[in-house]
């Protein structure tokens, strides 16, 4: 069904005509991240950078892998030109049976393998994405793995890792991540290290999944193999006992300190803006390296939409949302997180809005840790697929002296939110905006419900059928 | 020959001048170690002409904009790589 691996992406974009070889040699100083961006912003085509100066022949970056849904629904084997409601639909459908990872003994992933006195991270061409970034990032569309060694769940996450030197990495799990938590709540307190693995270049598929934040103690592999449609294949690390996808291009692995920090930051984010100055991140040891011949590292230069990152998210996170408001008896019929609105704008479009049905999608989503600053709640007509519906509906349905409620709190809030100040950024502070866009309860349709001045709505059938049919005739070739 | 470094620093009013400081600086010079970083306790003045045993250092903000004037650096001692203090530390976390 899905993709399998990296490369074999990249043939189907190749046979698609979706995906650019650079050939000329590009500076991995700013220069990939400047052209990736540059793409990015005109919704180009994903890029392979074949020649990347000062590293050997066959050592590649590759950008925008899903950066359009487009290329999302071609991941997911739906083929080109899917309508991005399909892909939510199928997403959805495929998730609703997670299958289990098969273990392998070897695989791609494994074909070099550098541990001792070779370890160096400079033999990886990791790129400075932004100018004025803390340092060079190797982590920026990846799949980091980790375990709560208490039980059995190994938990993917996408996180930001930043070279320190060539032995140390340096990164920022969000404080609410699961990551987080499993090291403060399990290593920390027992002063040991936490094993981990940085994987870059698996399919885009478990990429897509690694960006979702499903519940704790779910295996984000599970639901990789259900939307590729069959068993994830996992091939133990070298030097610790996580599994990680054996089609991968590279995989760093090493142990974070539970003593140690080290600066990091600056860096751009999927928010559109560089907004923290270095903290004190969680400080990785590498111990071994392992990649393909000829490795392909993937990564993305988050940045003002459209990039893979905000398309990612605007999927798994807002069909991770959808599953929440069902299991909690929501008539909830979609949730859409628009990239252009930097992953913290949140659209819900509900089968009846009812006021205790809004109350209840606010106290979901808005209610316990969010990274949220605006939640709107549509009926049943508004397309929130079709942001021109959306502003319409919004400006129009949503009365602000009794339809607005700011849902405030401390610590559970995002850390990266560009228009909060330092201080409330470091505590964590929530601040969402849950707009209740839904016509009135008491309203009956026909009688207090304005009718919409739209073709659909104002034109009988016979009327529109007729108009319809008789487009091309009247002149027009729309 | 001097060599180039660069640090980032939040309190652009408050730059510690001619004391002795900790940065973590990034090398700049070319190749495929540019950015590798240290630790180092230093003395940085912001006039006057380069010294022998002095570097160049540039000074970006907290996010990350370059100023528009060099330091010069006298690099005392290079300390161990690493800060021991948990991380998360900075963060107010609630349960």
């Amino acid at each position: 069904m899905g993709v399998g691996s990296l490369r074999q992406f990249i043939g189907v974009l190749d046979e698609l005509e979706e995906i650019v070889h650079v050939k000329q040699e590009v500076d991995w100083d700013c220069e990939v991240g400047a052209i990736a961006r540059r793409v990015a912003e005109l919704r180009g085509p994903a890029i392979l950078f074949e020649k990347i100066a000062g590293y050997p022949e066959g050592y590649r970056i590759c950008c925008g892998t899903v950066a359009t849904y487009n290329r999302v629904g071609i991941a997911l084997g739906m083929g080109p030109r899917s309508k991005m409601e399909d892909i939510f639909l199928e997403y959805e459908r495929r998730a609703e049976s997670p299958i289990k990872p098969k273990l392998v003994s070897g695989g791609p992933c494994k074909e070099n393998i550098i541990t001792g006195d070779e370890l160096d991270i400079y033999r990886l061409p990791c790129p400075m994405v932004h100018e004025g970034d803390g340092g060079r990032y190797i982590g920026t569309w990846d799949i980091v793995v980790c375990s709560d060694f208490e039980t059995e769940w190994q938990n993917w996450g996408m996180y930001r890792f930043m070279v320190h030197n060539s032995k140390y990495l340096v990164g920022e799990p969000a404080p609410i991540s699961h990551f987080a938590k499993i090291l403060r709540e399990k290593y920390i307190p027992k002063g040991m290290p936490m094993p981990v693995a940085l994987v870059i270049g698996a399919s885009p598929i478990c990429h897509l999944v690694a960006a979702t934040p499903y519940r704790a103690g779910e295996n984000e592999v599970d639901f990789a193999g259900a939307l590729l449609g069959e068993p994830i294949e996992l091939v133990k690390c070298e030097t610790n006992e996580l599994l990680v996808p054996a089609h991968s291009e590279i995989v760093v692995e090493g142990e974070i300190l539970p003593d140690a920090t080290l600066p990091e930051a600056p860096f751009g984010e999927y928010t559109g803006y560089r907004v923290t100055g270095q903290k004190g991140g969680v400080v990785m040891r590498i111990t071994a390296i392992t990649h393909r011949n000829d490795p392909i590292m993937t990564t993305v230069c988050i940045g003002k939409p459209l990039d893979e990152n905000g398309v990612a998210l605007a999927i798994s996170m807002a069909l991770e949302m959808k599953r929440r408001l069902k299991q909690h008896g929501v008539p909830v019929l979609d949730v859409y997180l628009p990239p252009e609105g930097g992953s913290q704008l949140c659209l819900v479009r509900v089968k009846t809005g009812t006021g205790e049905v809004v109350q209840k999608v606010s106290d979901i989503l808005a209610g316990r840790r969010s990274y949220l600053t605006n939640l709107w709640i549509f009926n049943e007509d508004v397309n929130i697929f079709d942001l021109n519906e959306v502003i319409h509906a919004m400006a129009t349905r949503c009365d602000p002296s009794r339809d607005m409620e700011i849902v405030k709190g401390e610590g559970r809030g995002a850390y990266l939110n560009p228009g909060f100040s330092k201080a409330e950024r470091l505590g964590l502070k929530l601040a969402v905006n849950v707009a209740d866009c839904t016509w009135r309860e008491e309203w009956r349709k026909g009688i207090d419900i304005p009718v919409a001045n739209s073709f659909k709505e104002i034109y009988s059938k016979n009327l529109q059928e007729k108009v319809l049919r008789n487009m091309k005739s009247y002149g027009f070739n729309l | 020959m001097p060599k180039t470094y660069q640090t980032f620093i939040a309190d652009q009013q408050d730059i510690p001048e001619a004391k002795e400081t900790v940065l973590v600086i990034k090398d700049l010079t070319s190749g495929p170690r540019k950015y590798d970083a240290l630790r180092v306790k230093a003395i940085i003045h912001k006039s006057g002409k380069l010294q022998p045993d002095e570097d160049e250092l540039l000074v970006r903000s907290e996010v990350g904009v370059l100023q528009d004037y060099q330091w010069r650096m006298r690099i005392l001692e290079k300390l161990p790589d690493l800060v021991p203090i948990p991380p998360y530390s900075d963060y107010r976390l609630s349960r």
